[in-house]
């Protein structure tokens, strides 16, 4: 787009420079400043002062996003921890104007609580329009959405599992970019909103972790802005190494950054109810019955199989291959020598053959 | 469409057609003007055939749980994989896979028309895309309101491809059974790296 501009531009200044040699030679500077043809300058100047306040607008719009949302869950943070933000000054770090972070820390049972941001590129507004076309052609592109996840990590001892309340709006999805999830099954209850449903690896699960102010927490419309909630265990993305499948348990919230007051109260609401989950667990008053924890140690024994298995036959294929190699090469080897010592290379391997030959009869007879 | 086959009646239209691209004299310009005219006012009509069935999925908003298992993929070395999703979803899904078949075919005859400047292609595409909007399954239950069961009940089969017909290969279907949904949910298929 800019070339085309820009070619347009210089011809006409060609077209536009029909002067004499004399009066070229005649003219001061000043003068050839101000016959000079600057629209190709004016054209780039103000096309890069365009994008330069463009991309200030849509980083300041970012960021308010992000400190509204901040702000709307302070209270709530505040009350449960003894720091809140990144340091005793800064809320958040802007990582870059379409990622931030935040964290918390200082609390019991708690270890941390970290907060990712990851906005649409309202900054770069060519990248955006891209984004937005190419995900609706190809699922190559992710959709450009704001999102936050707020990971939770639990300072105390507990089990193995995973279970989840996730939304019913691209909850395909979710199992497609957490392995976690996609090694649950899908629920549908009536003890929430009929746009959320339970992944959860056994009922004993979700029902025990969905305390009443949990499930006061959840309101129907709610499912378009919390993706999921899951206590987990696992990676999200699917581990390449036998190490990936230790535990790690945390407890995710995803959701697009909702910018509402109320939507950000109901998350605050939220919150509270997951922390007092994990206080409830930390005290005992939420346990699971043994069978149903030792249903979750199998599923993870045979994940884990499942990649060993997948590793041995790789090995497998490169000792093949190697042993291949070794043979080409010698067969490479044989073909460079002169015709007199292939003759009796092929002499030797026949008479090999034939010894060979003659001992398995005389087993035989 | 009159009891018969989409696939016959495609036939039918297009040696029709034929017949008729011959008898109009393309050359002139006023001819290829209506022609023009009615190609993209056909065009529009079956965008808007979609678009309506999209805002009625959307209006309606059914959020019923649906579960099935795509079959594999050879072309991408893709194992079987568990599709959990909702109705609503699922009917947008196959609307906007439609909507994209029309832009596809728009950019075809974009360079077949604009840039090879062929006319004949023009007349005998003009119907075929609104007629397989209106014959599309997910128009059937929107714009029709026909029940979703039979052939119409999610998940729709696939008209097996050339391909498979000359095979006979009848593994590329979406399984619904209760046995292999149950066992594909739980198998660990999710986690690929997000962007």
């Amino acid at each position: 787009m800019l070339q085309i501009i820009t070619s347009i531009a210089l011809m006409a200044a060609v077209a536009a420079a029909s002067t004499t040699v004399e009066d070229v030679a005649s003219s001061t500077v000043w003068d050839r400043i101000k016959n000079n043809d600057w629209r190709l300058e004016l054209i780039t100047i103000s096309f890069t002062l365009g994008f330069v306040v463009l991309f200030k607008i849509g980083d300041l719009y970012n960021k308010s996003l992000v400190t509204k949302f901040l702000e709307g869950t302070k209270e709530t943070l505040e009350a449960n921890f003894f720091q809140v933000g990144v340091s005793k000054e800064d809320l958040y770090i802007k990582d870059s104007p379409e990622n931030y972070s935040s964290y918390a820390t200082g609390r019991e049972n708690i270890a941390k609580v970290n907060f990712d941001f990851k906005l649409r590129p309202r900054n770069n507004i060519f990248v955006w329009i891209l984004e937005g076309i190419m995900s609706y052609f190809t699922e190559y592109v992710q959709k450009p959405i704001d999102k936050v996840d707020i990971v939770i990590q639990p300072s105390i001892p507990y089990d193995n599992f995973i279970s989840a309340i996730v939304s019913k709006l691209g909850m395909n999805d979710f199992r497609k970019f957490n392995y976690f999830l996609s090694l649950t099954r899908t629920v549908d209850s009536t003890k929430i909103p009929e746009s959320f449903v339970f992944m959860s690896e056994g009922s004993e699960f979700h029902d025990k972790l969905l305390t009443p102010a949990l499930a006061d927490a959840l309101t129907i419309e709610a499912a378009s802005y919390i993706r999921y909630i899951a206590f987990t265990d696992q990676a999200t993305e699917k581990p390449d190494s036998p190490e990936g499948y230790a535990p790690y348990r945390r407890i995710v919230i995803s959701m697009s950054l909702p910018s509402k007051k109320a939507q950000i109260a109901q998350i605050s609401k939220t919150l509270d109810a997951i922390f007092s989950i994990i206080d409830g667990i930390a005290e005992k008053s939420i346990t699971f019955k043994s069978e149903s924890l030792k249903k979750v140690a199998k599923t993870r024994e045979t994940e884990l199989n499942k990649i060993l298995k997948a590793l041995e036959q790789e090995r497998l294929e490169i000792e093949a291959e190697e042993k291949a190699k070794l043979k080409r090469e010698e067969r490479e080897k044989i073909r460079n020598l002169s015709p007199e010592e292939q003759a009796k290379l092929e002499k030797k391997e026949s008479e090999k053959k034939q010894k060979k030959l003659q001992k398995k009869q005389r087993v035989r007879m | 469409m009159f009891g018969m086959s989409p696939a016959v009646s495609n036939i039918v239209i297009m040696l029709a057609m034929m017949q008729v691209s011959r008898r109009l004299d393309l050359e002139n310009p006023d001819i290829l003007f209506y022609v023009r005219v009615i190609y993209i006012t056909l065009q529009a009509l079956t965008l808007g055939v979609y678009l309506f069935t999209k805002m009625k999925i959307n209006a309606k908003n059914d959020l019923t749980t649906l579960k099935y298992v795509e079959p594999a993929n050879p072309m991408s070395g893709q194992g079987e994989t568990p599709v959990i999703t909702t109705v609503k979803e699922y009917d947008l899904k196959q609307v906007d896979t439609q909507i994209k078949s029309v832009f596809q075919s728009l950019a075809m005859m974009g360079f077949m028309h604009l840039y090879m400047k062929y006319t004949n292609p023009l007349v005998m595409q003009s119907i075929s895309g609104l007629k397989g909007a209106l014959e599309a399954n997910i128009v059937k239950i929107h714009l029709f309101g026909t029940p979703a069961t039979g052939d119409l009940k999610r998940p729709f089969k696939s008209a097996p491809g050339l391909l498979q017909a000359l095979s006979g290969a009848t593994a590329g279907d979406v399984k619904t059974d209760k046995h292999s949904v149950e066992s594909a949910e739980i198998s660990g298929a999710g986690g690929i790296k997000e962007d």
